[in-house]
């Protein structure tokens, strides 16, 4: 028998339009959460979405329902048993949505189901045929197509749930019938996933929410538990709620061969670019700067900035550490003047406390701004400050997502971030940064005698032969200059310039600059 | 001091109720009740026989029970919001009280609804 050896792109990422013709889907229009189902929830089943208080289930659930009516002309029906109508209608206005115009225009209908549990006693055997009857009249009501139960453990909280595990499965069965895609909102149980704990097993699809804090800082988080007949991604996804809506971030995108790009950019100093065979970073590629305090990160972010926009791209600065006109009023003391940049709209600035948002609002406040103003070239300075924002694993996998997300949009980004040797050694995710970069260029502090010299070296260059030598690095009014280190023969580095106090010294001895260049001497 | 030995009997404090059938309460009332079956149901028929003789036993004639089909009489259902069924109301003498389920409880039923 001949195997196949050869895999395919389509096996790895499957398209929407193959697990298509297996499953039909029905998208929801939430950003971000048909793409990580491979096009939505399973269409004409119900699905479960379950998640503790406060997570956003009702928020989602509505969301799908005014989506279904806006964008893909399905009527839909909100069953609600916990809150008023009323109160539904003003939490919609909120996100923008004019409920009460929908449900005029007959493409929502909202029904209240009044619960109360304590009128009723059980005297013997029953079942929920009522609910088929009231369901009923209200999908015909508007024809319904989507249909959200929100939520379950309100509706048959006080109910035996011996009797309710067969008569659930009635309800979905019903549903199928019914030809509905209905979502199902269920509190996230102890044991079980959900409270009642017995939803999960004749669901088709079931969807976790949670809202968990870490370090003082909240994060809902998305998860597909369980999708029959279907591919889904595992993974747990942050996602947001605000004015917008909900958003599942990262966007998960399908193409992994986004086609590259050749084309160089300067660093914008001489010196730098020789390095980088005599051209400077790939467009569309990622660069780190790293090193510690005082070293020059800002600075050389700056340069960059300076000189990409006088090439007439335009530039989007991050900072997550000084106001934008404390940077203007630090730039201008080693001579670059950033002003006719922010007014000739090359430069844009996004500055926020670190502290106010979590990484993924960050993030996505960052991304609407790319979309807003389509820089060329985007700084986060420094990417570090956002570290404190999380568990350091977490911002590794936003910053590799976040990456990826600016390459698929062809974007040069630039972080810069207190890396250094020694932080590697003492936390791990230090290097797991500085792996997902294409560039990484380090900045590191010297001690010589009673003197401190910055160095400049390039770690590493991705496609690129790029030079090995450290270099030392000046900052004066008139920029940013490099100047070559001399090695003497004990391994001793050298503050080349000062050749005179190295000669009352005479202890070292003085290489010609052309030597070192390029790594090309011995 | 003074107030502990004012209690010293406990025989001040026995109070004794005398205990009332509620349907001495409601004696000259009509009691109205509305039984929502589904007619395909097993439950249905469970339910009318066990409703008629818990009430025939302890109401005699003073009743009047409506039987209502949940997909014969969907407004009614949606109106008063009935979920499971067959669930049993008495409408009057208030308060409203709610049973649900076939009825064969007829303890519980008789306590909740009559006595």
């Amino acid at each position: 028998m001949k195997t196949e050896t050869k895999i395919t792109l389509e096996q790895v990422v499957p398209e929407i339009n193959i697990s298509k013709k297996k499953l039909e889907k029905t998208p929801t229009g939430i950003k971000g959460f048909d793409e990580i189902t491979y096009g939505g929830i399973p269409k004409n089943r119900p699905t479960i979405l379950v998640g503790g208080s406060g997570t956003g289930k009702t928020f989602m659930s509505m969301e799908y329902i005014i989506n279904g009516a806006m964008i893909f002309n399905e009527p839909g029906l909100f069953m609600t048993f916990e809150e008023r109508i009323e109160d539904l209608i003003v939490n919609a206005l909120t996100i923008g949505h004019d409920l009460e115009k929908l449900i005029s225009e007959k493409k929502i209908f909202l029904d209240h189901l009044n619960i109360n549990n304590n009128e009723i006693h059980e005297v013997g055997k029953y079942n929920i045929d009522g609910l088929f009857v009231i369901l009923d009249q209200a999908i015909q009501k508007v024809n319904a197509k989507r249909i959200v139960l929100d939520s379950f453990d309100t509706l048959f909280s006080n109910f035996d749930t011996r009797i309710l595990r067969s008569e659930f499965k009635r309800l979905f069965l019903w549903l199928k019938e019914k030809k509905v895609t209905a979502i199902i909102t269920a509190e996230t149980g102890d044991t079980f996933l959900t409270r009642l704990g017995l939803e999960e097993n004749v669901a088709d699809c079931v969807i976790e929410l949670n809202n968990r804090l870490n370090n003082q800082i909240g994060t809902r988080r998305i998860r597909i538990v369980k999708y029959r007949g279907a591919f889904h991604s595992n993974n747990e996804y942050p996602f947001t709620i605000d004015e917008k809506g909900m958003t599942v971030f990262p966007v998960i995108n399908q193409s992994i061969d986004f086609k590259i790009v050749n084309e160089k950019i300067s660093s914008g100093l001489k010196s730098l670019d020789e390095m980088l065979e005599n051209k400077g970073f790939y467009l569309g590629s990622s660069i780190l700067i790293s090193g510690t305090a005082g070293t020059g990160k800002s600075s050389m972010s700056m340069i960059f900035v300076n000189s990409v926009c006088k090439n007439n791209l335009s530039c989007l600065f991050c900072a997550f550490e000084e106001s934008p006109n404390q940077i203007i009023r630090n730039m201008e003391l080693i001579g670059i003047d950033l002003m006719p940049l922010i007014n000739s709209n090359k430069l844009k600035f996004y500055h926020a406390i670190p502290t106010l948002l979590n990484l993924e609002l960050h993030f996505m406040a960052i991304k609407e701004e790319i979309e807003k103003t389509k820089p060329a070239i985007i700084i986060l300075d420094p990417v570090s400050n956002l570290i404190t924002e999380g568990p350091n694993s977490d911002i590794r996998i936003m910053l590799t997502q976040f990456i990826w997300y600016l390459k698929t949009k062809k974007l040069t980004v630039m972080f810069t971030a207190a890396i250094t040797l020694n932080s590697i050694s003492l936390n791990q995710n230090d290097e797991g940064i500085s792996s997902t970069v294409d560039t990484w260029i380090m900045l590191q502090d010297v001690d010589f005698f009673n003197k401190r010299i910055n160095t400049l070296e390039v770690k590493k260059s991705r496609g690129m032969s790029h030079s090995k030598l450290k270099k030392e690095i000046k900052i004066s009014s008139n920029g940013i200059t490099l100047l070559p280190l001399v090695v003497k023969e004990n391994g001793v580095q050298l503050h080349s310039i000062n050749i005179s106090e190295s000669k009352q010294q005479n202890a070292y001895q003085y290489k010609s600059d052309d030597l070192n260049e390029n790594g090309k001497s011995d | 001091m003074k107030m502990a030995s004012q209690i010293k009997s406990s025989a001040d404090f026995d109070c004794k109720f005398k205990i009332i059938p509620m349907k001495n309460i409601y004696n000259n009332k009509k009691y109205l009740f509305e039984l929502f079956i589904n007619k395909k149901s097993i439950y249905a028929l469970k339910s009318i026989k066990n409703c008629r003789t818990i009430f025939d036993k302890y109401l005699q004639n003073n009743y009047e029970l409506d039987i209502i089909d949940i997909y014969e009489q969907p407004e009614k259902t949606i109106k008063e919001q009935i979920i499971a069924i067959p669930t049993l109301i008495k409408k009057s003498p208030l308060p409203e009280v709610r049973l649900t389920g076939d009825l064969s409880d007829t303890e519980k039923v008789v306590y909740e609804l009559i006595d």
